[in-house]
C-alpha cells in the first residue's frame, strides 16, 4: 500500500520532469557559432558606419538562424588594427577561444594563415559553387594549389581620394601624370592647405607608393620582377627598383607628399582630410562608405598618375580581397562550413556587399554600384595583385620600415634599397626558399 | 596535526601557485627555446641553435642596443625625477599633498589614453599638435620636430613619456623613505650650519640609500621587461624604437617563430640578472655603511 502510494507520488514528479527536460532541451541543443574578425576592418561591410555594420551583419544572421533553426547564437568579435590581426587571431586560438568562422583578407590568407595552419582548406564549398565567383576572385585565396577562404567581397582597388572643393578652389583639374599634380602642388599650397596627406604611421600603407612606382619603371612586369627577385634573379638595388623608390620619394621632396605624415594613423590623416586642411590621399576604395558619410565635401577619386619619364602605365592593386575561411580550431567545422556557405550564395552576398555599394563584387550574380563613383573606379579595372601578397611576410615587413624611413627622409633610396637586400638575403641564409 | 609542519602545510597552497604559475612556465619557455615551435607544434630539438640565431642577427642586436638607451634614460630619469618631486612635494607648503596627487596621476593613466595623449601633443603643429607650438611661439621654431617620428629622436621622446608615466611612483617611493629619516639628524645638520643643499647631499641622500636601492632596481626591470605597451602605442616600434620586448613579440606573432622569441626572452632575461646581480653586489658595500 505504502510502495502504491510512493509510486503514485512519483508519476506527477516525472511528468513534471518530461515537461521541464522537454522545454529545456531545444535551448540546449541550440548550437553557438563565432565569427572572428583578426582586425576592426574584417566585419561584413567594412569600412561602413558602425550601425551600418550592425544592421547588416543583423540581417543576414537572421536570414542564417531562419535556414538553421540549431543556431541559436552566433557571435562576432573583430576589434583591433590589421597589423595586429595575426597576432590576435593566433592568441585567441592557442588560449582555446572557440573561433569556428574568420572574416579573412586575401593578404594574410596569402602570407600568414594557410602557411601556419591558421584555416582550413575550403577547396570543396569553392568546387560546388564554382560558376558563381568572378575571375580571379578564388585566385586570391588560393595559396599552394589549395583554396583557403570563400571570397564574398567587393572588388577594391587603391585610389587617390580628392576634396573637389579645394581642387576646384585652387583651380586645377584631376592630375593624369605626375607631372602636372606637381605643377599643381603649389596652387594647393598657397590656399594654405596639404597637397597629399598619407597615414605614415602605418607602416604597411607605404609600400602602396613603391608598388605603384615599381609598375611603372618595370613596364607593367612588377610581378615578375618580384618573383625574380624571391628566387634570387633579381634585387632590390637593381636600377628599376631604386628608381621606383626614387620616385616614391620625390612626391616628398616636390612638396606634394606631407613630410610628416610619419606622424599619422588612419584616423588622424583622414580628420585632417575630412577637416580640409589637405586635398588628397592615397588609400584605396575599401574607404569609400566612410568617405561618403564623413567628408563634408564634394570629393572624387583618381587613379595612380603616371611618371612621364617611365615606360609603364599606372595600375590600381586590389581584387577580391576579403572572404570567410573556417578555423582549423573550429569544434564545430560542419556549422562553420554551412555558415560559410550560406554566405556565398548570391542572394545572401547581395545583403552582405550591397551596403558597400562596390564597383565590382567577387559574385557574378552580385552587380557592382552604378553611382559616379563606382564608375571611376570600375574604369581602373582589371586590378594587379598587391606585392606584398607576394613577399614573405617578413620581408614585408622590412620593406615597410625602410620605405616609410625613406618617405620621413632619414635614408636615401639606395639606402633603403639596400637594407631591403640584405633583409632578404639574411632570409635566404637562414633557409628561405621562394614558393616553399 | 604535527606543529612543526603546520607552517609548510600553510605554504603548500602558495607554493602550489608559484610552481604553476611561475616556475613551470619558465621551465616550459627554456625548453621550447631549444626546441622548433611555431606555435602550436612542439618539433625537433634545436639545441641552442636558436641562441645562436639570435645572438647573430643584427635586428636583435639593434633592439638590443634601443632597449639599453632606453633603460639608461629611464633609470635615471625616473630616479632623479621622482626624488626631485619628493623633495619638493615633503616642503611644508600649502597644497602639497594636492600636487602629490596630481603628481601621481599619469600613473593611473590607461596606456591607451597615454598614447593618445602624447601623439597629439606632440605632433606637428599643423596637425593640431602643441608642444610644437609652444616651441613656435616662444621664438623656439627651429627645434620643432616630429618627436615620435625621427629615429634618434622618437627613443629619447619614448623613453621620456615613459618617465612621465612613472615618476609619480617613484615620488612616492621616496616620500616614504623621506618620512622614515629621524628629524634630529636634520637639527643636529641644522646647529652645525648646513644649507638646505648640504642637508640633502649629506643627510637626506645617504639616508635614502635603501630607498634608491630598490627604486633602482624597479626601474632597471621596468625599462628592460615592461617598456612594450609604451612604445607600442607610441610608435609602433618603428623609427628606431625597436626594443627587445618588441621585437620579441613580432618574432613570436608576427612571423610564427615563437622558439627564437622564446630565446630572446631567455638572453634578455639573462642580461637582467646579469645587471642585477652586478648591481646588487656593488650596492652592497654601500648599504652596509648607512
Amino acid at each position: 500500500m505504502l510502495a502504491r502510494l510512493r509510486n503514485a507520488a512519483r508519476l506527477p514528479l516525472l511528468a513534471a520532469l518530461m515537461v521541464t527536460s522537454a522545454a529545456i532541451a531545444p535551448a540546449m541543443a541550440q548550437e553557438k557559432l563565432v565569427v572572428f574578425g583578426p582586425s576592426s576592418w574584417d566585419t561584413f561591410a567594412p569600412g561602413s558606419p558602425e550601425d551600418v555594420v550592425k544592421s547588416t551583419t543583423e540581417a543576414f544572421d537572421a536570414k542564417f538562424k531562419a535556414a538553421h533553426p540549431e543556431v541559436g547564437e552566433i557571435v562576432h568579435d573583430s576589434r583591433g588594427t590589421i597589423a595586429d590581426g595575426l597576432a590576435r587571431l593566433r592568441n585567441a586560438q592557442l588560449a582555446g577561444d572557440q573561433v569556428d568562422v574568420i572574416v579573412c583578407a586575401a593578404n594574410p590568407v596569402n602570407t600568414s594563415y594557410a602557411r601556419l595552419g591558421l584555416i582550413s582548406p575550403v577547396d570543396d564549398i569553392v568546387g560546388a559553387m564554382a560558376d558563381t565567383f568572378t575571375e580571379g576572385s578564388t585566385a586570391n585565396f588560393t595559396v599552394g594549389g589549395k583554396v583557403w577562404g570563400v571570397p564574398v567581397s567587393a572588388v577594391n582597388v587603391t585610389t587617390f581620394f580628392y576634396n573637389k572643393d579645394l581642387f576646384d578652389q585652387a583651380g586645377i583639374a584631376v592630375p593624369k601624370t605626375y607631372e602636372e599634380f606637381k605643377a599643381a602642388g603649389p596652387k594647393l599650397a598657397a590656399l594654405g592647405v596639404i597637397p597629399v596627406i598619407h597615414q605614415g604611421k602605418n607602416a604597411w600603407m607605404w609600400p602602396l607608393y613603391y608598388m605603384s612606382s615599381l609598375a611603372e619603371t618595370t613596364d607593367n612586369k612588377q610581378l615578375a620582377f618580384v618573383q625574380d627577385l624571391l628566387q634570387g634573379k633579381a634585387k632590390f638595388t637593381d636600377p628599376v627598383s631604386v628608381e621606383a623608390l626614387k620616385l616614391s620619394r620625390a612626391w616628398v621632396d616636390d612638396g606634394l607628399l606631407d613630410p610628416q605624415s610619419n606622424e599619422l594613423d588612419e584616423d588622424a590623416m583622414k580628420a585632417v582630410f575630412y577637416s580640409g586642411k589637405a586635398a588628397a590621399y592615397f588609400g584605396g576604395s575599401w574607404d569609400v562608405p566612410g568617405v561618403a558619410s564623413n567628408a563634408g565635401f564634394k570629393w572624387g577619386v583618381f587613379k595612380f598618375p603616371k611618371y612621364e619619364s617611365q615606360p609603364g602605365n599606372p595600375v590600381a592593386f586590389g581584387g577580391a580581397e576579403s572572404g570567410l575561411c573556417i578555423s582549423s580550431s573550429s569544434k564545430n567545422p560542419d556549422l562553420a562550413k554551412a555558415y560559410v556557405t550560406f554566405a556565398a550564395q548570391d542572394a545572401n552576398a547581395k545583403i552582405l556587399l550591397d551596403p558597400l555599394k562596390p564597383i565590382a563584387t567577387s559574385h557574378k550574380g552580385v552587380a557592382g554600384s552604378d553611382d559616379p563613383i563606382s564608375k571611376d573606379l570600375q574604369g581602373y579595372l582589371p586590378a594587379d595583385k598587391f606585392l606584398d601578397w607576394v613577399w614573405p611576410r617578413e620581408l614585408t615587413e622590412t620593406i615597410q620600415r625602410e620605405v616609410q624611413s625613406m618617405m620621413g627622409g632619414t635614408e636615401t633610396p639606395e639606402q633603403a634599397a639596400a637594407n631591403m637586400q640584405a633583409k632578404f638575403d639574411a632570409m635566404v641564409a637562414a633557409g628561405y626558399v621562394y614558393g616553399k | 596535526m604535527n606543529t612543526s609542519a603546520t607552517p609548510y602545510a600553510l605554504l603548500v597552497p602558495g607554493m602550489a601557485l608559484l610552481f604553476v604559475f611561475m616556475l613551470l612556465p619558465i621551465g616550459y619557455g627554456l625548453w621550447l627555446s631549444v626546441h622548433d615551435f611555431d606555435g602550436l607544434h612542439v618539433g625537433a630539438f634545436a639545441g641552442l641553435a636558436h641562441y645562436r640565431e639570435v645572438l647573430s642577427d643584427p635586428s636583435f642586436l639593434q633592439a638590443l642596443g634601443h632597449t639599453v638607451i632606453f633603460a639608461i634614460i629611464v633609470v635615471i630619469g625616473k630616479n632623479v625625477v621622482g626624488l626631485a618631486l619628493a623633495s619638493l612635494v615633503s616642503l611644508p607648503l600649502r597644497g602639497s599633498r594636492a600636487v602629490r596627487t596630481i603628481l601621481f596621476l599619469p600613473v593611473t593613466l590607461n596606456i591607451i589614453v597615454i598614447g593618445a595623449f602624447w601623439t597629439f601633443f606632440l605632433s606637428a603643429r599643423r596637425f593640431g599638435g602643441l608642444f610644437n607650438e609652444i616651441l613656435f611661439s616662444l621664438g623656439l621654431g627651429s627645434l620643432e620636430a616630429s618627436w615620435l617620428a625621427t629615429p634618434g629622436v622618437a627613443l629619447v621622446t619614448v623613453a621620456l613619456v615613459e618617465v612621465w608615466r612613472w615618476s609619480g611612483l617613484h615620488m612616492l617611493i621616496f616620500l616614504a623613505g623621506m618620512q622614515t629619516i629621524d628629524p634630529s639628524l636634520y637639527d643636529a645638520a641644522r646647529l652645525d650650519g648646513a644649507n638646505a643643499w648640504a642637508r640633502f647631499r649629506n643627510v637626506t641622500l645617504p639616508q635614502l640609500k635603501p630607498i634608491l636601492f630598490v627604486s633602482t632596481l624597479l626601474a632597471l626591470m621596468g625599462a628592460f621587461v615592461r617598456s612594450f605597451d609604451v612604445v607600442w602605442v607610441l610608435t609602433r616600434a618603428g623609427f628606431g624604437t625597436d626594443v627587445v620586448v618588441t621585437h620579441l613579440y613580432n618574432e613570436a606573432f608576427q612571423f610564427g617563430r615563437f622558439d627564437r622569441a622564446a630565446a630572446m626572452g631567455y638572453i634578455l632575461f639573462a642580461i637582467i640578472a646579469v645587471i642585477s646581480f652586478v648591481y646588487v653586489a656593488a650596492s652592497k658595500g654601500g648599504r652596509a655603511n648607512v
